[in-house]
């Protein structure tokens, strides 16, 4: 099996690596959250290679790509007869993964018949099949899920349960997105380009510049996918003009130093000035040395709601 | 029936362009963007505005604001000169073990700053938005607004562990 790991430097990335090796050696279950594309499957590999069942099966699904009325029977197996198209017993992946780990992704997308399913079997580790009059058998798993979701807006709206969420969380991961470790993405366009072409990533510098600081909505998977679109389309050095046209945007055009910032009418004086205020610690609290300003007041016409 | 009104613009300029287009402008655009979650301001309150006329702040406006504008300058100086007396005492003392301490401070005073601009963001319901023009508008949210969301989007979870400071394990 391929070894997972974390790349870069930044000190939350830093801080996940240690985050993973402390739970790997307990078996806590652990819910990872995070956006689309952060890398939530790497660190459930990264967890199980380092845990005591690394020597057992890690198996993956990813609730969201099967069919609700077969994810009953992907988890908890049948037996034969039990529907239509179940010609034999077929064992679910609770049981496959005996001793080691499973990975649910996208937990959130689960129904709530498959979630208190899941409960059921994390509470007392039993597998009953599809179809079965009796237990089949108990599975010692340990469950690590994962979502993009807020699942506590969710327990709100009564589409997750919350006795499961709390089952699932033992241990929270949340997963940066890339934008807020962008000191991370010269290693990560070096790492997916190295296993690539198997040489040195070199980028013009304002190539460089604008893969830096794209924001990267897609984070590291939206990356590793340009990277692989860069290796076959473009030659050493990458320049600023073969990148997607999103990134090149970033640089094409200047950043004005000059901008406004303008208030509703309803804000006061004060309330101005406080906000002014907050946001100028905030620029010098950055690294910035500071904010000149000047003030108008602008004449508007503003539509009063309308109400039905 | 539009009624008139009349608003506040500042019209700022960044000291030092090198620090607004590097990391720093960079940091701070990105937290201030990461507030509204949208870029679109019609999703966050009506703002049926339409421009009439640019002139000058009433005066009781503008002796505030122009007090707050000198302070301000006073402020960003004395940044300056505090920034070019660190930099002579980093080529004195440029040992690895303090230039490492250097990072993690201004990585917390940067969090610091961060956690005081959402509480002020928060406690007045201001939320900004940056158009395509690179200008900002600060529009009062109604009380829909999903401040949590905000806060989740402003902070992750190893900014929550450091804001909560060490732990006594």
């Amino acid at each position: 099996m391929e070894i997972a790991e974390l790349v870069g430097e930044s000190t939350a990335v830093r801080d996940l690596r240690q985050m993973i090796e402390s739970v790997a050696q307990t078996d806590a279950r652990i819910l990872i959250t995070g956006e689309n594309g952060v890398g939530k499957e790497v660190v459930a590999k990264m967890i199980h290679q380092q845990s005591r069942r690394r020597a057992a099966k890690l198996v993956t699904l990813n609730c969201a790509s099967v069919p609700d009325s077969l994810l009953e029977s992907e988890l908890f197996g049948h037996v034969r007869g039990s529907f239509t198209a179940a010609y034999r017993d077929k064992p679910g992946l609770l049981e496959l993964a005996n001793n080691g780990t499973i990975f649910l992704d996208e937990i959130g997308e689960a129904s709530l018949r498959v979630q208190a399913l899941l409960l059921r079997f994390l509470e007392n580790g039993e597998v009953w099949r599809i179809g079965a009059d009796r237990l089949q058998t108990t599975s010692d798993v340990r469950v690590i899920a994962a979502t993009n979701r807020n699942l506590r807006e969710d327990i709100a709206q009564g589409q997750f349960r919350e006795d499961l969420f709390y089952r699932l969380s033992v241990v929270p991961i949340t997963i940066p997105a890339l934008r807020d470790r962008p000191e991370d993405i010269p290693a990560l366009l070096e790492w997916f380009w190295q296993k690539l072409r198997s040489e040195a990533f070199v980028a013009a510098d304002d190539a460089m510049e604008a893969l830096v600081r794209y924001s990267w909505p897609g984070n590291v998977q939206e990356l590793k996918n340009v990277v692989e679109q860069l290796s076959v389309s473009t030659d050493r050095p990458v320049q600023l003009a073969s990148l997607p046209p999103e990134i090149r945007r970033v640089i094409r055009h200047d950043i004005p130093t000059d901008f406004e910032i303008r208030f509703s009418p309803e804000f006061s004086p004060d309330e101005v000035k406080g906000l002014l205020t907050a946001l100028s610690e905030y620029y010098r609290a950055c690294g910035g040395v500071g904010l000149a300003m000047t003030f108008e007041a602008e004449h508007v016409e503003v539509e009063e709601p309308t109400h039905a | 029936m539009p009624s008139l009104l009349a608003r506040i613009v500042a019209r700022v300029t960044a000291l030092l362009p090198e620090d607004w287009v590097g990391r720093a402008g960079r940091q701070f655009r990105g937290t201030v963007a990461n507030v509204a979650g949208t870029e679109k301001l019609g999703e966050l309150a009506a703002e049926g505005v339409r421009r009439l006329a640019v002139g000058a702040v009433s005066r009781e406006h503008s002796e505030a604001l122009k007090n707050y504008a000198d302070e301000e300058e006073a402020r960003a100086a004395a940044e300056l000169t505090r920034r070019t007396l660190n930099a002579r005492q980093r080529q004195e003392d440029a040992r690895a073990d303090q230039e490492q301490i250097r990072t993690r401070i201004l990585r917390t005073e940067e969090l610091m700053g961060r956690l005081r601009l959402f509480d002020e963001l928060r406690l007045r319901d201001a939320v900004p938005v940056w158009d395509s023009h690179g200008n900002m508008t600060i529009v009062r949210v109604q009380s829909g607004f999903d401040w949590d969301a905000a806060r989740d989007r402003l902070f992750t979870q190893t900014d929550m562990r450091l804001l909560a400071g060490p732990s006594d394990e």
